[in-house]
């Protein structure tokens, strides 16, 4: 029990991050913590010491968010093709963005979007890697990761207009 | 400066250092779902089995935790001999009250002299407890001499109590005779705790000869060992192969729980012997070390100089060349196996009778595997020739039956319990549906306390 509280203790912190951003709300990603540590405990076997260990825990993290909201989405997302450079060329002052408010519009992004938007641009998965990931097809992913980064795109900007008038 | 950033870039820089506090609550629910995932790593088996034991420990226990409700009877007493002197006092004249002074009015009633009788109370009542009753007296004895009025209305009182009340309008002005008013008001309620208490140990005791919780017994049966399915694997791997059981037995200790007047649990531990014979119903000669190839059977390397058929059992390798042991056709293989049992069993009484009781019983048994021989045998000949090992050495079975107590008296139970025990798991593979189950007869002398 205290080597598993001692893995607890040390990366719970990192590994709570990973799912807040992967949630939609706090609670969920207590949850999500808890899966992911119970996965963690029971399958430590089988981490074959390659690669860092802390990736191999952000990994069973991220695999355990992916897969409570594959159960959940029995609402599919409807594929909307829209053109990738689209979203590229913004740009922000960041001044008044705070993480917290960061964080609270990806948990605020519709499920798939949030998932796509965080393990393409925050965790460096590749397209291919994400549609194996969520059972969809590179080319939603894509276009998924589009619709993400125009909501998120058009929250900012709605948050730093209201900003300036204040 | 205002910096200007892609959008991806700008929630990778913030959210690269991201890190939050869980509360606590996560990881008391992480915990918490370890333990339990621990507990359940204990093989079930342990459970019946700790129970079994544990029935077993309380029951040498037993002893000790029974003396309790004696002491509580014991206490009710001391309760009674270490009062002060006037409240035992106040409580014996109360049971003096009620046992004696009806008898006395009664035979005041018939034509005895009212003096006779006053001067019998106080008599009557001063060998059980004459200090107080010596007041009594002569407060009686006073009534007597200054208002002879006051006895006819006594004469109709049912108690001392009674008495007073009415002795006391007409003596308003005696002091001796308002403190024994008093003094018989205050009788009042130590009476009622006193006969309550009185009951209560009463009860407790009633309650003890009741109930006989334990019991124990030595049981014997006489078992038949059976299969739903009809032949055994050494049956099935041999031409003409057919395996019946035989009549075994099982012996061993029953140890009973009466929880209430319906319940009671019954636990024990039992040497159960399972035996099953397979024959060659073939004319044809079957060497034993052809049955090596099943592979759940090991032999002994001598069983190859036997070799079986429906007419008998020879032996090749025998001095004499070929020697057939037997002519008639009872040379089998038999596979026996004795398990150690230890049951937990729960039993719902369906019938209680002054004689008789009837309980359903139902449960199961843990079986530990002591013996695993597997032998050919004749009429007049037994030979041990390897072992099956394809056998758990741990099984279980459903049982189910009826039991019958007759009582020969407060402790001793004749006990007959039919049951059926169905094997749930005793073979680890190449079962071939061979499902073993046995029918017995289980009886023994009861002593219940």
């Amino acid at each position: 029990m205290t080597a598993q509280s001692q893995v607890y203790q040390l990366f719970s912190d990192k590994l709570f991050a990973v799912c807040l951003k992967y949630s939609n709300n706090y609670e969920d990603a207590e949850d999500t913590l808890q899966d992911s540590f119970l996965v963690i405990f029971d399958k430590i076997k089988q981490y074959k010491k390659k690669g860092s260990f802390e990736g191999w825990l952000k990994r069973i993290t991220i695999n355990t968010a992916i897969q409570k909201y594959r159960n959940k989405s029995t609402l599919q997302i409807v594929k909307e093709p829209v053109s990738d450079e689209e979203t590229n060329d913004i740009y922000f002052e960041d001044q008044h963005l705070t993480i917290d408010y960061l964080l609270n519009l990806i948990q605020q992004l519709p499920d798939r979007y949030r998932l796509i938007f965080n393990l393409y641009v925050l965790d460096n998965f590749s397209h291919k890697e994400i549609a194996e990931m969520l059972n969809i097809s590179e080319g939603t992913s894509k276009s998924n990761l589009s619709r993400a980064r125009a909501l998120l795109k058009n929250k900012i900007e709605a948050y730093q207009d209201k900003q300036q008038e204040a | 400066m205002k910096s200007e950033k892609n959008i991806d870039r700008l929630f990778q820089e913030k959210m690269k250092n991201l890190e939050a506090v869980p509360s606590s609550k996560v990881w008391r629910g992480i915990e918490s779902k370890l333990q339990k995932k621990k507990r359940r790593v204990l093989p079930y088996w342990w459970l019946s089995g700790g129970v079994a034991a544990l029935l077993i420990i309380s029951l040498f226990l037993f002893p000790i935790i029974n003396d309790n409700p004696k002491d509580i009877i014991i206490d009710s007493k001391d309760v009674i001999t270490t009062t002060p002197e006037d409240l035992v006092k106040k409580v014996d004249t109360s049971k003096v009250n009620k046992s004696i002074i009806p008898q006395v009015f009664k035979e005041e009633e018939s034509d005895i002299a009212k003096k006779d009788l006053i001067k019998k109370e106080p008599n009557v009542i001063a060998t059980n407890t004459p200090s107080f009753i010596e007041k009594e007296e002569n407060v009686i004895i006073d009534n007597k001499n200054e208002d002879k009025k006051v006895l006819p209305i006594t004469e109709k009182g049912e108690s001392v109590i009674s008495l007073n009340k009415k002795i006391v309008p007409s003596n308003k002005n005696r002091d001796t005779i308002l403190k024994v008013k008093e003094k018989k008001k205050t009788t009042l309620l130590p009476k009622k705790d006193f006969i309550a208490e009185v009951n209560k140990s009463k009860d407790l005791v009633e309650e003890k000869d009741v109930l006989r919780n334990w019991s124990v017994s030595p049981v014997f049966a006489v078992l038949s060992s059976s299969s739903f399915a009809g032949s055994s694997p050494l049956a099935s791997s041999m031409p003409g192969g057919s395996t019946s059981g035989d009549n075994t037995y099982s012996y061993g200790v029953k140890v009973n729980y009466k929880m209430n007047s319906k319940w009671t649990i019954q636990t024990g531990i039992h040497v159960q012997k399972m035996s099953y014979s397979t024959k060659n119903n073939n004319s044809t000669e079957l060497p034993v070390s052809s049955i090596t190839a099943i592979n759940s059977v090991s032999l002994k390397p001598s069983s190859s100089s036997y070799s079986f058929n429906a007419n008998g059992l020879t032996n090749t390798s025998s001095p004499q060349g070929l020697m057939v042991f037997l002519t008639s056709n009872d040379a089998v293989i038999n596979q026996s196996f004795d398990y150690i049992e230890l049951p937990i069993e729960i039993k719902y009484n369906i019938f209680s009778g002054k004689k008789l009781s009837t309980h359903v019983v139902t449960g199961f048994s843990s079986l530990f595997l002591m013996t695993n021989k597997l032998s050919v045998k004749s009429e007049n000949f037994s030979q041990n020739i390897g072992e099956v090992n394809n056998l758990n050495s741990i099984n279980f079975s459903g049982n189910l039956g009826i039991d019958f107590d007759y009582y020969f008296d407060k402790h001793w139970t004749l006990n007959i319990n039919p049951m059926i025990k169905t094997q749930l798991s005793t073979f680890s593979e190449n079962t071939g549906n061979f499902k073993p189950y046995s029918i017995g007869v289980y009886s023994g002398i009861k002593y219940s306390f």
